[in-house]
Parts: C-alpha cells; sequence; structure tokens
C-alpha cells in the first residue's frame, strides 16, 4: 500500500504574524518558516504505518516555490520514502492544491492520502475534503486514532467530537486528515537528515501534470485582530446577570 | 465568572449540540487562580461556583466550567514541584467531580482551544512583563550567517533548534534550581544523533563536520547552556577516542558514546596546575601490563555521573613531554570523586573533583604512545573552544532575543523601551557583538574542518572573544529588563550566570592571549 502525504510550508507556528502595510498579506520576509505542525503529525502517522507494515512506501509530496523543498526534506529525513516537489511560486488556493493531489495520487497509485486537518497560515480546512470528493473517495477528516487492516482493505479512525469520540469504518483507498493529538511527531536524527538528501525526489509542474491552478478566490484584504480590551471583576452573580441582560443583551 | 486578572473572553464556536440559550466560559486555567492556596480554599471556590450556577440557570444561563489542565504552584505556597503536580491531579478531580452534577458542564479548555486552533497562553495573565520563552518564542535575531550554511548544516539546525525548544529550554529552569542533572534528555539527544556528532558513522557516530557541530552547539544552548556544554564536552572525549584511540579503543567505546550510554568526562585540570597545565601531578607509573595512576582532578564536569574518564597523567620527566592520556572507567577500584562544587552556574551538571589512588588500568587503556597525552589534551581543547565559544553564542542568542522582546512590550515614559534611542544602541551593539562573535566561531570551525595551519589560533581567538561578548551580552540584556532582569522568574540571570564560566574553562581567556601571541609568533604575524 503507497500513502501519499502532504506537507506545506508555512510561517513557524511560533512566529510574530506580520500584516502588511497594504493589506495585501501577511508579511514572510524575514520570518521564519517550517513544516505545517498538521502535516507533520500526517507524516508521522504515514511512516508510523510504514513501520507497522500497513504501508510500503510513504511519497511526501509538497506544492510551493523552491524553498518548500526544505520542508519535503524535513518529511524525507522524518522517514518518507521519497518525495515529489511541484514547483509554483504563484498563489496556489486550496482547490488547486486537491485537484495537484488528485493528480499526483493517480499518478503514483496511491492507496492512501494522509494531510494534516488544515494549514496554520490560510486555515482552510478544505484540502483534504476536497481532495477526496474530486477522487470520489472516502475522507475522515480531523482524526486523532488511526488503524490500517490492509487485509480487509479498510482504515477505522476515531475522531474528537463534542460529544466524545466518534469512530468511523471506511474503505480503502481513503483520504484521512490529521488532528493534534494523532501522534507526536519524532524528530529527524542526524544520520537520517543526512540519508535524506540521498532519497528521490521529482520536481514537476502543475502544467505538466494538466492541472489549471488559476486562482478562483480574490483576496481583498489581510487585517491584524483587534486589541483585546481588558476585563473587569464583578463582585455578585447578580451583577453578571444583570450586566448581560442589560449592557450586553445576550439573555 | 472570570477570574483571569485582565479577564479576557475565550470564544469558541465548538457549543454545537448544547440546549438553546447562553453558555457562560469559566476559565479555571490555574494560571489564573493565583489566590487559590489549598485544596480547601479550592473547595470553598467550587461551592461558591456551585450556588452561583443554580443561579445562572434559574436566569436561563448555561453554565459551563472551562477547565485547563495547566497548573504550577501557587506562587506563595511552599509545595515543591513534586506536590504541585500531584495537587494538580486533586484540584481536577475535585473540579471533575463538581462538574459532573448540575448545573455545571466541564469541557476542556485545551481541547476547546486546539480546535479553534489556539494554545492555552499562559502569557496573557500575566500582571508582570512577559517572560521570554524559548519554547514558545522563534528567535528573530540569531540568524545572522545562515545564508553561508549548506542545506545540510541548516537541516541539522532546524532539528537543534526544535529539540532545544521542546525539550531543554522548557525545563532548564528546573535543572537550575534542582541542580539536577537530565540523563533521559542526554540520552534522548544521543538518539537524535547529538553523542559522537563528528565521529564517524563506523562505530556509531553521525560524521558530521566540526562546522555542523558549532552549529548544532549553538542551536541547543538557545536552549539550555549547562546541558549542551555537558554534551560538547562528552563529544570532545568521542573525538579523542576516535582520532587518537586504537581500533579496539574505538570499538570499546565510540558505539555506547553516541547513544550515551557511556557518557565521558575530561580530566586535565589539578588543584595545584590551572592554566599551567603541564606541570600535573597526577603519576601513573607502569607495573607489568598496567599502569597505576595516583592523584586527583579538580573541577571535573560530569564527575561521579560520566561513565569514562580520560585522563593526563605523567608517565615522564616533567614538562608537557612526560603526559601521558588514559582512560579510567568508573568503578575502578580507587577511583573516587569530590563533593559536587557549589557554582554560580552550570547547575544541570555535577563538577566534582576526581580522586585516584593507586587507580589500576591495563597498558590497553592509554591513549596514544607515551608522552603525547600533553600534545592529544591540547588538541582536543582547540575543539573543546570552539563547542564552548558555540554554546556561548546560544545563550546570547536567547539573552538578546529576550531583551528585544522586552524592549518591543515594556513602556515606560508612555512609549515602549525599544523606541528610546538608548535601547535601540544597546540593541545594536549586542546584536554587533553576537555576530562577531558567530562569525569567530565558525570560522575556527572551519579552519579545524580545513585542517588549516591557522586552526588553534582560529580556535583561541573565537573562544576568547565569543565567551567575553557574549557573557558581556546576557549582562546588558539583564541590565535592559531592568529589576525583572534580577529576578530568577525571568530566565535571563540564569543564563548569565551559566555563561559566566566559559571565559574560564578550557583555558581561561588569559591562557588564550598566551596561546594567540604564541601562535602570532610561530605563523610569522597574522
Amino acid at each position: 500500500m503507497r500513502v501519499l502525504v502532504a506537507v506545506k510550508r508555512v510561517i513557524d507556528y511560533n512566529a510574530r504574524v506580520r500584516v502588511k502595510p497594504d493589506k495585501s498579506g501577511v508579511d514572510l520576509k524575514n520570518v521564519k518558516m517550517g513544516m505545517n505542525p498538521f502535516c507533520e503529525i500526517a507524516v508521522e502517522e504515514a511512516v508510523k504505518l510504514k513501520e507497522g507494515g500497513s504501508a510500503s512506501e510513504v511519497v511526501a509530496v509538497t506544492i510551493g516555490p523552491k524553498a518548500a523543498g526544505d520542508t519535503l526534506r524535513t518529511a524525507l529525513a522524518m522517514g518518507a520514502d521519497r518525495g515529489v516537489h511541484v514547483l509554483e511560486d504563484g498563489e496556489v488556493q486550496p482547490l488547486a492544491v486537491a485537484k495537484l493531489l488528485a493528480a499526483l495520487t493517480r499518478r503514483e497509485e496511491a492507496t492512501l492520502c494522509m494531510l494534516g486537518k488544515q494549514a496554520i497560515d490560510d486555515d482552510s480546512n478544505q484540502t483534504g475534503q476536497g481532495l477526496a470528493g474530486l477522487l470520489g473517495w472516502p475522507q475522515a477528516t480531523f482524526a486523532s486514532k488511526v488503524v490500517v487492516d490492509r487485509e480487509a482493505g479498510r482504515a477505522s479512525v476515531t475522531r474528537e467530537v463534542d460529544g466524545g469520540l466518534e469512530t468511523l469504518s471506511l474503505k480503502l483507498p481513503a483520504v484521512i486528515t490529521a488532528d493534534l493529538r494523532l501522534n507526536e511527531p519524532r524528530y529527524a536524527t542526524l544520520p537520517n537528515i543526512m540519508k535524506a538528501k540521498k532519497k528521490k525526489v521529482d520536481t514537476v509542474t502543475a502544467q505538466e501534470l494538466g492541472v489549471d491552478i488559476t486562482p478562483r478566490l480574490k483576496l481583498v484584504k489581510v487585517e491584524e485582530p483587534a486589541k483585546r480590551q481588558a476585563g473587569v471583576m464583578l463582585s455578585s452573580v447578580k451583577e453578571l446577570v444583570d450586566r448581560l441582560r442589560n449592557e450586553a443583551k445576550v439573555i | 465568572m472570570d477570574h483571569s486578572p485582565k479577564g479576557e473572553p475565550t470564544t469558541c464556536n465548538s457549543t454545537q449540540g448544547w440546549s438553546p440559550g447562553v453558555v457562560i466560559v469559566t476559565s479555571f486555567c490555574s494560571w489564573h487562580l493565583g489566590f487559590i492556596r489549598d485544596l480547601e480554599e479550592w473547595k470553598d471556590l467550587l461551592e461558591t461556583l456551585r450556588l452561583a450556577g443554580k443561579e445562572l440557570l434559574s436566569q436561563g444561563v448555561h453554565p459551563v466550567v472551562l477547565n485547563c489542565p495547566h497548573r504550577i504552584q501557587w506562587t506563595d505556597s511552599n509545595e515543591t514541584w513534586a506536590e504541585a503536580q500531584l495537587n494538580s491531579l486533586r484540584y481536577n478531580r475535585l473540579l471533575t467531580e463538581f462538574a459532573q452534577q448540575p448545573p455545571w458542564r466541564l469541557l476542556n479548555l485545551h481541547a476547546l482551544m486546539a480546535a479553534c486552533g489556539n494554545e492555552c497562553n499562559k502569557d496573557r495573565v500575566h500582571a508582570r512583563p512577559p517572560v521570554y520563552d524559548a519554547a514558545v518564542q522563534p528567535d528573530d535575531l540569531s540568524h545572522s550567517e545562515d545564508f553561508s550554511l549548506s542545506d545540510d548544516t541548516l537541516e541539522f539546525k532546524r532539528m537543534a533548534d526544535a529539540f532545544a525548544r521542546q525539550e531543554l529550554a522548557p525545563n532548564g529552569a528546573a535543572w537550575d534550581a534542582g541542580h539536577i542533572f537530565p540523563l533521559d534528555t542526554i540520552r534522548a539527544a544521543a538518539g537524535l544523533g547529538f553523542g559522537a556528532m563528528y565521529v564517524p558513522e563506523d562505530v556509531g557516530g553521525s560524521g558530521l563536520s566540526r562546522l555542523d557541530a558549532a552549529v548544532v552547539f549553538e542551536e541547543l544552548s538557545y536552549g539550555d547552556v549547562p546541558v549542551t556544554a555537558y554534551l560538547s564536552i562528552h563529544n570532545m572525549v568521542a573525538g579523542v577516542i576516535d582520532r587518537y584511540g586504537t581500533p579496539q579503543q574505538r570499538e570499546m567505546y565510540l558505539p555506547r558514546m553516541a547513544t550515551a550510554e557511556v557518557l565521558a568526562s575530561y580530566c586535565l585540570t589539578e588543584p595545584g596546575s590551572g592554566s599551567d597545565a603541564a606541570s600535573l601531578k597526577t603519576t601513573a607509573k607502569r607495573d607489568g601490563d598496567d599502569y597505576v595512576l595516583t592523584g586527583s582532578k579538580a573541577f571535573i564536569s560530569g564527575g561521579s555521573v560520566s561513565d569514562l574518564y580520560l585522563v593526563m597523567a605523567r608517565t615522564g620527566a616533567p614538562g608537557p613531554k612526560g603526559i601521558s592520556a588514559f582512560l579510567v572507567e568508573k568503578g575502578a577500584p580507587g577511583l573516587s570523586f569530590g563533593k559536587r562544587e557549589e557554582k554560580l552556574g552550570w547547575n544541570a551538571q555535577p563538577t566534582t573533583a576526581v580522586i585516584m589512588d593507586g587507580v589500576r588500568v591495563p597498558a590497553r587503556a592509554r591513549v596514544g604512545v607515551e608522552g603525547q597525552g600533553f600534545a592529544i589534551a591540547m588538541a582536543a581543547l582547540d575543539g573543546g573552544r570552539v563547542n564552548i565559544g558555540a554554546c556561548s553564542l546560544g545563550g546570547a542568542a536567547f539573552c538578546l532575543d529576550a531583551a528585544a522582546r522586552h524592549a518591543r512590550e515594556r513602556r515606560q515614559f508612555g512609549r515602549p523601551l525599544a523606541d528610546f534611542q538608548a535601547t535601540q544602541f544597546r540593541l545594536a551593539d549586542m546584536a554587533t557583538a553576537l555576530h562577531a562573535s558567530r562569525l569567530a566561531v565558525r570560522h575556527a570551525a572551519r579552519a579545524l574542518d580545513a585542517g588549516a595551519p591557522q586552526a588553534t589560533m582560529a580556535c583561541a581567538m573565537a573562544k576568547r572573544l565569543a565567551t567575553d561578548a557574549c557573557y558581556d551580552l546576557t549582562n546588558d540584556a539583564l541590565q535592559l529588563l531592568g529589576g525583572y532582569g534580577y529576578l530568577k522568574e525571568y530566565p535571563v540571570e540564569r543564563y548569565m550566570r551559566d555563561l559566566r564560566v566559559h571565559s574560564i574553562l578550557e583555558g581561561t581567556n588569559e591562557i588564550m592571549r598566551v596561546i594567540i601571541s604564541r601562535e602570532l609568533e610561530r605563523l610569522g604575524g597574522v
């Protein structure tokens, strides 16, 4: 079973996010970048599936400019077998990403697509769902536990929902997106980082894959969130209820 | 009912499936509850809330407890860290019991926040200026020379950085305060390849260059200086065994040193011979197929916890030519350790005397030939100086980041400190000093990799410059933080204490000047 795992290069999850003065987006100049944390979890799970014997090969895919190759290397150092880099310098929106991944899934004849549930830069949370739709495959999003039964050709996926845990059973091939508590991603070891250099990375373009990635959405503007206001301490529940009713008008 | 001092609302969209009406979100993150001192007060508060909840329900409001499992020691309690952990469990159990009965419902704040893509931000509820926390802050100012590093080195750097922030930084303060030698963390680091970095792969090493190692040590020391410095000494001894050891010695020790199953210390200094190391008094007398070692070594990092000691001892005439190097294993009869020295810093690793009273080692425990010991010791120190310089860089980079952030956020006279030119100039000087130190350290590492004739001088210069400049930088950072810088709650003072010794060990900075001037003479000028 071949697993295709998608990784995205995003602004580091701890970096201070600065909006460009012209409000056209987030300033990415001189900002620390790294692999989207949910993608790291997806890679870890894919590598675990291989180590557990459920998967035979893990192919990591990234879409982006040359610098995204770093992210691919990280995935290879964590244990992915080879990489595919879809070289695109411009904006690639979630639908286009899903289309590119669908084309690659078919080309690589993958049986399972592992993705992060969302990327922490645009928080779209659309790619996995879109990919499943385009492929016509079952999907399990926000996975907190994944068990693959290779012989039965099924995957059992647990999801954390408000009321507790929900377990889905889906027929492979399928798309699974990773939630925060699926696993704790490993660190790549120094020897594995060096071995990653020798692993194969194919470079393709959207054009070669025959995918139209023209943006369908137009970004109007990006703004800083409003500054937080300080709270107040109230002396009694009565006062709280009064203010909720008469001031905030929420009761 | 928000008990945080600022009472900031937590918004969340995961309330579907509940009965209609308003949900009050009550945050129980213990960071918000600094005024609760013990379980009794906690029970009182829960009782008050139970009554309040009933009243809320009667008004059509569905109260919800949002519990944040974070809890620290209350600032004015005497509980130890272990007690605090235990008490956290007790608090959470009481809360769970409380919330199992109407009218309250319990939700895990972390789960909810994670669902919204947020994390519990402990800083938000601090009335004091936020503590610069390497675990959650990226460094903006410590990548001044990245463009000249190879892709491989950058990847090592990224990994070391992640390890430092996640595994070292959050624990540095506790290790310092508790004088804890974190063996598990050191083994975890070795598991990633940090145990024998510039030892070849055939004996389990990582096969990196000195430059790679210097970059890695810098990143690791950003998270914690003494643990990284200990690792650097361990690596130095591994480097000696690799370069001068017999095939049997390499096979016997290096695979286990790479995994940190065997930890190593370097023993040159004696109570009566520090800077004048060649005058050392410890003797190794040949006795048949063995040597018998007698004497004592002082200020040994890792003394008593290390498993292997590289000991320089006199086998011949006075002076450097009469010294040989030996590998002495812990447990050897006659080997003992002094008390753990009380130190200004470097508290996460023990420093003791190593005392040898007729310790018998086989001749095969000698490293190199008789009389080569001092040359081996000095060659090892060339690399050790790069390593310790790199450890200074990381500590200084941390303090620069902490100071820069404080300057942005701390307001006095109506504007951020960073708006004052005095602050800007100080930060500019600090960044320049760090950059210059970094260049010197990495250049010395490159000189070692290249086997350049100037390597010894470059190492001495880098060590002299980086350790002094970086210590000064930590002191400047402390000054910028003002009174907060002097508090142990803020990590800068710890980094300052840890960096102070770097100007003393691996050859004092006065000895560095001796070496530099001697090398200048030898090389016929620069």
